[in-house]
């Protein structure tokens, strides 16, 4: 019996002893600031679904998502609040907030190119001049510079995301995030880049 | 005589010919020769050959031909009028009349022929061969090139990504070959309805070219030229800048868009290049020549370069526009003329000459501007100093109104150098530049460095210009050395700007990416002895005296909206000034350090329009958006005061802030209300 009690209260030390701070990579706060972002950029008259319907994940993520926060609450359980609460990402400094606006009224010029599926959004979280056939001949350098400058925007807007929450090293997961709520925030129609190859929603 | 003979053959064309002759002529020959009149012999000659494969691309069926008058003699051969059909070749059936003579003796063969291509197009052909050379000329009219590949395999490799939809072609080649390996050709014709698909694409084109080739033993020529008369092409020619392959949208409008050239290469390895030539009327003319060596280096020996620009806008958005798409300059409104002359040698320019003629340029993104800029810019290699000028109307960097302004240069030695300037105008004051230099002419490399004064300022202009608190007063200053180089001004030294009656010293200002979306400005300010009643009385916060220090550490702008700084404002502790403040900058400190106004407005208070005080101070340290805020000194209920209380006799006042953290766009905005005397705000203090 003295031996149940010692393992139970030694197992109990060292739960309460093995406690490591963890700064995780906030993947949901990203994912909502990343929807909000792109709502607005995308305008309010956009159809925009919950859920990306040609995304393979949405399911699994889903299931993911609700497993670990049921890990997570027993995590809670056991050891109680040792790490930093999942923050807000932050996307209203200067910076973010002016690139929306400049990124805002390109959408305005890009969205027919979009619907024709002359440009389509690629993995990396940029776009591409998918189709340029689709584009009339004197068309074709302003659909260059359009593609030039939004894709120079989404760099920066990774980049200083990531820096504006006190994590440089965070620009790739924000990316890789932007990348798939651009495709999930998009209309039907809407030509993206999965596995390597080019595919409607 | 008459001799009919049927062929079934797959075998290569010359070994096919040479059967023919040997098999048709060897007897008839030996008949001639006997005969001494030497009359010649007539001979109606027949053939069909059912399937004749020249090469695995080239494979003619249903060969036909005749010669109803096949005359021989001891000296020649000839046929006259033969008729040849084909009824399935590469380019569609072939039906012409040929005509055929060939003298063994003096080793000459000639052959002309006129006929039709799959009942279109036209095609004639004539071939002689002599013992000093080979002359063929061959001329196809109405020829259809679309999918060429049928034709021959080969052409899809040449085409790679591309497709030709549609078009025809006339074309006349004329080519001689002498002895000892001379050649020469000369090819000239016209393509119609030209539709081309792929990286590359032709739209409805019409063109004429021509092209000539000549060699000798000791070099080789080529000259072409190429005028596009109609449709429009887009063409990427391959090259990367940036993160974009440029491509160039040309349509001629009211006459022919010419390119040409002439190339010559000898066996030296030499290049010359003379008179090439790109002619777009009312656009650009341009011409180039050069002779390139590449021995014991690649090296431009000599070369002349001239760019006559009647239309900047167009030129720019044909030429230009597409090779700076990833750069600041992707997006200009432009105007005027330029010329521009470069002479060189040895990889060295001995004579650069741009020629200004009322240009104009105006940046969308409203990051620059350059109106009615005029004038010369020639750099030169002789010892002799070579004077230029340039002017403008007037210029703006960002919102910084620059006015009329003038630049002479001197160059000598391939140098160029800042001779003079005229001062220019900055809102309504005046720039007096000390010294100016500009090194390293080139788009991205420029670098300019200056030095000066600023006279008066009206601050109101220039918070206006910036949509900033609205000030009054003036403004002036010293400007240490500045200068600007691939996209990031820095200053040296302290930029001392003279206003409300103190100092304000700019220190280690850069601007990072000056030119890009987010320009990034760092900086450091201190503010010494500024007149707090000529600051307050500039807007309606209410009237405060007395003096004001301060400083603004490690200030950070992105976009020109402030993301970082520790600032912090106090009356100096030894300021002999009166310290008085009026009832309404009371209540307006009172917002700002408690969210609400005092209340002094109320009561028997209102009786009293200002008050003395002690100290005044406020503080504020800029993170993550919001200002972590502090007084003139600490309290002990945890509070800061921002005012103390001051004066031998009641009323006393003080004022206290109760937030420490406030959201920094609150705060502006209560700032920007209270300095325009609107509503009262709330400012969200978290207490």
């Amino acid at each position: 019996m003295k031996i149940r009690q010692l393992i139970t209260v030694a197992v109990g030390v060292c739960l309460v002893a093995c406690v490591t701070v963890n700064v995780y990579f906030p993947e949901s706060a990203t994912e909502r600031a990343a929807d909000i972002f792109i709502k607005d950029v995308y305008g309010h008259d956009e159809q925009t679904p919950t859920e990306d319907p040609g995304s393979p994940q949405g399911a699994v993520k889903f299931s993911t998502e609700a497993l670990i926060a049921v890990v997570a609450k027993v995590s809670d359980f056991i050891l109680p609040s040792a790490y930093a609460q999942q923050p807000d990402i932050n996307i209203s400094t200067p910076a973010v907030t002016t690139l929306r606006s400049a990124m805002e009224q390109r959408h305005r010029e890009l969205k027919s190119h979009y619907d024709s599926g002359a440009v389509g959004m690629a993995a990396t979280g940029l776009i591409i001049l998918r189709d340029p056939k689709l584009v009339p001949l004197q068309d074709r350098n302003t659909i260059k510079k359009l593609v030039v400058d939004e894709n120079a925007d989404r760099n920066r807007l990774y980049t200083e995301i990531a820096k504006a929450n006190g994590h440089p090293e965070w620009q790739k997961d924000i990316r890789e995030i932007f990348a798939e709520r651009w495709v999930g925030n998009a209309p039907t129609g809407w030509w993206y880049e999965s596995a390597g190859k080019w595919q409607t929603k | 005589m008459a001799t009919r003979c049927q062929f079934s053959a797959k075998s290569r064309a010359f070994t096919l010919i040479l059967f023919v002759l040997h098999a048709t002529l060897a007897t008839p020959f030996a008949i001639a020769k006997p005969d001494a009149d030497k009359t010649p012999l007539s001979v109606n000659l027949e053939f069909s050959i059912r399937d004749l494969e020249l090469s695995p691309s080239i494979r003619l069926q249903g060969i036909y031909v005749q010669c109803e008058n096949w005359e021989i003699d001891s000296a020649k051969l000839n046929c006259k009028r033969s008729t040849v059909t084909v009824k399935h070749s590469p380019i569609g059936s072939l039906a012409f009349i040929a005509d055929l003579e060939w003298e063994p003796s003096k080793n000459r063969l000639s052959a002309v022929a006129a006929g039709l291509i799959a009942n279109k197009s036209r095609m004639s052909l004539k071939y002689t061969q002599l013992d000093e050379g080979l002359d063929v000329k061959l001329e196809l009219l109405d020829f259809p090139i679309a999918d060429p590949q049928k034709y021959h395999p080969g052409i899809a490799g040449f085409l790679k990504d591309h497709a030709i939809n549609s078009g025809t072609l006339d074309v006349t080649v004329d080519c001689r070959q002498h002895q000892r390996g001379q050649l020469s050709c000369s090819v000239g014709g016209q393509v119609q309805s030209f539709n081309l698909d792929g990286v590359n694409v032709a739209e409805d084109v019409a063109a004429d070219f021509t092209a000539t080739y000549s060699s000798t033993g000791l070099s080789e020529t080529m000259e072409f030229s190429l005028s596009l008369r109609d449709g429009a092409v887009y063409i990427e020619p391959g090259f990367t800048l940036g993160t974009v392959n440029p491509g160039f949208f040309i349509s001629p409008a009211a006459a022919p868009i010419v390119l040409a050239a002439r190339v010559a290469r000898r066996t030296t390895g030499e290049i010359r290049i003379r008179n090439a030539s790109l002619r777009h009327e009312a656009v650009v003319d341009m011409d180039f020549s050069g002779d390139l060596s590449f021995s014991p280096a690649p090296q431009w020996k000599a070369l002349n370069f001239r760019l006559n620009v009647d239309d900047v806008s167009q030129f720019y958005a044909t030429y230009m526009q597409p090779i700076a798409l990833d750069t600041a300059f992707n997006a200009l409104e432009t105007a005027g003329a330029l010329q521009l002359g470069i002479s060189g040698s040895d990889n060295e320019i001995d004579d650069f000459n741009l020629r200004f003629k009322q240009v104009y340029i105006d940046d969308d993104a409203r990051r620059f501007s350059l109106y009615g800029l005029d004038g010369d810019i020639i750099v030169h290699a002789g010892e002799d100093l070579r004077q230029s000028r340039i002017s403008w109307l007037s210029a703006a960097v960002y919102n910084i109104q620059i006015g009329e302004g003038r630049i002479d240069w001197l160059s000598a030695n391939r140098s160029l150098k800042v001779d003079s300037w005229h001062d220019v105008a900055v809102f309504d004051g005046e720039f007096r530049m000390d010294s100016l230099e500009i090194d390293q002419f080139s788009v991205d490399r420029t670098k300019v460095a200056l030095s000066g004064t600023l006279t008066p300022i009206t601050l109101s202009a220039l918070t206006a210009a910036f949509g900033s608190i609205p000030l009054s007063g003036k403004l002036s200053g010293t400007i240490p050395r500045l200068s600007y180089s691939e996209n990031r001004l820095k200053m040296d030294g302290d930029l001392l700007i003279n206003v409300f009656d103190g100092k304000i010293a700019l220190r280690e200002l850069v601007i990072d990416k000056m030119f890009s979306t987010i320009p990034v400005l760092s900086a450091n300010l201190s503010v010494e002895r500024l007149d707090l009643e000529k600051l307050t009385s500039t807007f309606s916060f209410g009237n405060i005296s007395g003096r004001l220090d301060g400083r603004i550490d490690d200030l950070v702008l992105q976009a020109w909206r402030p993301t970082q700084f520790d600032a912090s404002f106090a009356t100096p502790i030894d300021d002999d000034d009166p310290h008085r403040i009026s009832q309404q900058a009371v209540d307006n400190l009172g917002r700002l350090g408690a969210g609400t106004g005092t209340g002094l407005s109320q009561g028997w208070l209102r009786f009293i329009p200002s008050y003395s005080y002690g100290r005044l101070g406020i503080g504020c340290r800029l993170e993550q958006a919001h200002c972590a805020m502090r007084g003139v000194e600490e309290a002990n209920d945890g509070s800061f005061f921002i005012l103390t209380r001051g004066g031998i006799l009641p009323p006393w006042i003080d004022v206290k802030g109760s937030g420490r953290r406030i959201k920094w766009q609150t705060l502006v905005d209560g700032i920007k209300q209270i300095s325009q005397g609107e509503v009262e705000i709330d400012i969200g203090v978290a207490r």
